[in-house]
Order: C-alpha cells, then sequence, then structure tokens
C-alpha cells in the first residue's frame, strides 16, 4: 500500500469529528499560544517560487518550439 | 440517591447526577424510595434512569445493545426536556449528558443493525418505498426538544438563561446530520442560529469553559461554510479558529481540521502551508495535500487531475471535492505565469503559444499542433481568469491573441498577513 493511500485510510478512519477526550484546556495548551507554527506554517509566494523539476523542464523545451 | 434528588430540589449538577445519568454504573446507593419523590415528572423520570441501567446490565452486557436500552434512553431524555420546561441553565449539563448517552446508544444500534444486513440477518421490511427510520433519526427529533427548550428560553435572568446551552445541542445535531448525510438539516439548523444570534450568548463566552465544544463547533462552521456553501472566506475563518483553539498536540481532531484548513487557506487567502512545517507537525494531512502543494508551485495540470482522480471518493467524503476541483484555477495559473516567464518580453502572446503550454501541463505529451477548438477553450478559460483579476489584460478574438500588462500581468493573489489578519 502506498504512503499515500495509508495516510488516506486513517484520515479517513476519523471520518466523524471525534470527541475530544477531555473538556477543556488552558490557554498556554493551544496552537496559538503553544507554538510558533501559526506564524510559520502559511507560504504566500507559490505564483513567485521558482521550481526547476523535470516537468517545468519539459514545459520550457516545448514552448521553445511554439515560441513563433 | 439522595445527592440526586437535591440536585433538581437546589439546582446544581455535580458527578454523582452525571453518575446516575449513565446507562453503565452501578445502581445508586441511599435511603430515598422512589415513592416518597412527590414531583411525578422527576420520578417517572428517575424511574426511567433505574431501568435503563437495568436493562443495560440485564441484557447489554454480552449480546450488544438492544432496542429496549434506545427507547428507555429515548424516554429518560424526553423526561429530562419535560422537567427542563421550568428550570434554569443548570439542567442543560444533565440534558446534554442524556441526549449525548442516546446518541451513542444509536449510532451502535445503527452499526450493529448495519453488519447484521450485511450478513443476511435482519433484512429490513419495506414500508412502501421507504426503509425503517435509523436509530440516529429518531434520537435526533428528541435532541432538537432539547436545542428548542434552550433556544426559547424566556428567563429575563440572563445568567440562568438555558441558552447558554445551545451550543451543546447544536454540536450534538450537526454531528448526527453530518452522519445521516442530511445537508438540508445542517442548512436549516445554521440559519435558525444565525436568525437568533442577537438573543444569544456568543460561542465563545457559552463554551469559554469547554474549549473541547467550542472547537468542534467552530469545525462544523467551517464544514458548513467551506464545504456545502462554497464560502471559502467565512470557511477558512471557522478552520482557523478551531485550529488556533485547538490544545496544539496533534490527534485525530487536529488532522481533521487542517483537512479542511489547507484547502481554504488556498482558496481564501491564496496560501499554502509549508511542507516541511505541515509534515513535521500534521504528516498524515501532509501525505494527501503534497502533491496539491508541488502542482501549485509548478503549474502540473496533469498530475493535479490524477491526483484529483485518485483521491475523488477520499474527497467526497470529506465533502472537498469542490474546493479541490476550483483550486485547479490556481494551477492553471501558474503554469500560464510560467509560459509567459519563458515567453520572454512583449506584452501580445499568441493565444496558439498559451494552448500549447496548458496542452503541455494537461497532457505531458509533446504538442504538434493546436486545435482550433483548443484555441476556442483556451481563450474561454483566460477571459475567466481576466474577469477574476488574476490576469492583467484583454483578449484580441480577432487576432487570437492575449494582451497583458506590461508592469503587472499577474498581481500577487495571495493576501498579505497584514491584509488576511494574522493566520
Amino acid at each position: 500500500m502506498s504512503l499515500e493511500k495509508e495516510h488516506k485510510k486513517t484520515l479517513e478512519e476519523d471520518d466523524e469529528f471525534e470527541d475530544f477526550p477531555v473538556d477543556t484546556w488552558p490557554d498556554s495548551e493551544t496552537v496559538k499560544e503553544a507554538s510558533n507554527v501559526q506564524s510559520n506554517l502559511w507560504k504566500e509566494d507559490w505564483d513567485d517560487v521558482e521550481v526547476d523539476d523535470d516537468f517545468t523542464k519539459e514545459l520550457r523545451s516545448e514552448l521553445e518550439k511554439h515560441k513563433q | 440517591m439522595d445527592t440526586v434528588i437535591q440536585c433538581f430540589e437546589h439546582r446544581f449538577s455535580c458527578d454523582i447526577l452525571r453518575n446516575f445519568i449513565r446507562y453503565d454504573t452501578a445502581y445508586p446507593s441511599g435511603t430515598m424510595l422512589l415513592r416518597e419523590v412527590k414531583n411525578e415528572k422527576l420520578r417517572q423520570f428517575f424511574q426511567y434512569t433505574l431501568e435503563l441501567k437495568q436493562e443495560f446490565s440485564t441484557n447489554c452486557m454480552s449480546n450488544g445493545l438492544t432496542v429496549e436500552l434506545f427507547d428507555l434512553g429515548n424516554e429518560q431524555l424526553k423526561l429530562l426536556n419535560r422537567l427542563a420546561d421550568g428550570e434554569t441553565a443548570w439542567i442543560t449539563d444533565p440534558m446534554y449528558l442524556c441526549a449525548k448517552q442516546l446518541l451513542g446508544i444509536s449510532k451502535l444500534l445503527d452499526k450493529q443493525n448495519a453488519s447484521l444486513r450485511s450478513a443476511g440477518f435482519n433484512k429490513q421490511k419495506a414500508k412502501g418505498d421507504l426503509e425503517d427510520e435509523k436509530f440516529l433519526e429518531k434520537c435526533v427529533r428528541t435532541i432538537h426538544t432539547s436545542f428548542k427548550l434552550c433556544l426559547n428560553d424566556r428567563n429575563p435572568n440572563a445568567c440562568e438563561n438555558k441558552k447558554w446551552g445551545v451550543y451543546l445541542f447544536t454540536n450534538l445535531e450537526l454531528k448526527i446530520y453530518k452522519m445521516l448525510y442530511n445537508r438540508d438539516m445542517v442548512r436549516n439548523l445554521v440559519k435558525v442560529m444565525d436568525s437568533r444570534v442577537s438573543e444569544l450568548p456568543t460561542p465563545e463566552n457559552a463554551l469559554q469553559l469547554n474549549k473541547a465544544q467550542l472547537v468542534t463547533y467552530y469545525y462544523y462552521m467551517a464544514e458548513y461554510y467551506g464545504c456545502h456553501e462554497i464560502d471559502f472566506e467565512r470557511g477558512y475563518e471557522f478552520a482557523r479558529k478551531a485550529w488556533l483553539s485547538s490544545r496544539g498536540k496533534g490527534g485525530s481532531q487536529e488532522n481533521t481540521i487542517m483537512l479542511l484548513l489547507v484547502p481554504f487557506a488556498m482558496l481564501a487567502r491564496k496560501w499554502y502551508p509549508d511542507l516541511q512545517i505541515l509534515r513535521a507537525k500534521y504528516p498524515l494531512v501532509a501525505g494527501v495535500y503534497e502533491p496539491v502543494i508541488k502542482c501549485l508551485q509548478n503549474g502540473d495540470l496533469f498530475t493535479f487531475g490524477k491526483w484529483l482522480d485518485l483521491n475523488e471518493s477520499f474527497l467526497l467524503r470529506q465533502n472537498l471535492f469542490v474546493a479541490m476541483v476550483m483550486i485547479r484555477e490556481l494551477v492553471l495559473l501558474k503554469v500560464l505565469k510560467l509560459s509567459f516567464q519563458f515567453f520572454g518580453s512583449g506584452p501580445i502572446v499568441s493565444l496558439k503559444y498559451v494552448a500549447a503550454a496548458v496542452t503541455k501541463s494537461e497532457s505531458h505529451q509533446g504538442v504538434k499542433q493546436v486545435p482550433e477548438e483548443k484555441l476556442d477553450s483556451t481563450e474561454c478559460m483566460l477571459a475567466n481568469l481576466i474577469s477574476k483579476n488574476y490576469i492583467k489584460g484583454y483578449l484580441s478574438h480577432s487576432n487570437r491573441a492575449l494582451v497583458v500588462s506590461k508592469t503587472n500581468a499577474f498581481p500577487k493573489l495571495a493576501a498579505t498577513h497584514a491584509q488576511g489578519g494574522c493566520p
């Protein structure tokens, strides 16, 4: 089974939003307070980021043929 | 038993009352006799709760739950609903426990029935064209009465008003409607809540001592707005709040929230998650979305389409298929931007060149000739992107060309953190 399939299977088992094991927790334990993940997680540069993979190379060489 | 009676007399909830309500706990000890309870409704509530315990210990311990257990649990909540009519906010705690217990029984019974059916037993009798009602459908009717009792409480004393408990029952109902795949009922419930928002405490106030319920409420709202109403901005806001209020220890709830948050952030804010951080913190979610993030960066429509095909049933079950189809437009935009970069200078680009880029990206095959219909469909795609201000320019249909702005052909779409608020 591929890794992606395994991930999906595990997430599908959580189809329903499970009940939390505890009712509440202190503010200091929330994602907002407990880590800096929230400020570093998001990136905005998807439309500017330069990728140099096989697909991009193929696209470039294909488009060279269509320039004129 | 005496403490349980005192709870009703002095209007407070405690662990002894909570334990008494449960079907799987022992008979309470105490000196009070049932016949000495003067309040008829209360006496019936005690009576049914004791019968519920009896039914479980006698008939359910080895052979699974029984329909009788459901009926008794259902009656238990109905009786508490009747008692709640003249009660204050304290009663919402035992009501919620009863409702949650009833939901648990219903889920298990529906599961038992489904496995019996799949094994060839217990074939449902047809009632005309209708199948027998599920236990979940029966239980949600009683839970909805609890919801209405809270929603419509007119107690002028704000501290004692049962409206404080409304979100607990909202969450239960939303959970059940999700299990029943009943979107109409979700929409009705959200509309009712929206129409009464000025009378209700905010979820943040009502659930400030119960973050589990607050996060659950945010999650269901995120799913409703993003997946059902295709309002990604509101969906993103609720998913973000759910995530930020979560415990930060990973776990299935956080994974489920991130599963919504990632595509909603892409669509509402044009943000994507840093793969390294996502992998470290939420490896399961990263495993699902990694190919999408890569396609977003390199404009590979073929791989994106393959991913979409492969994940179709998973995405449909998660109500995320529409959102992911809409992300395709961003992948298309990226391949167009790349093709402009490769084209070099000049604001006028032939439609053939653009169509060749799209064809290459869609098929991974060499493009010998671009057929006329491909030019038409490319023109149509470009018109859509221009109308959304994703591309600054115009189409010259007669010259089959795209003319773009010399300075800013592809305006930056991502909301800056200042525009969008700190994520």
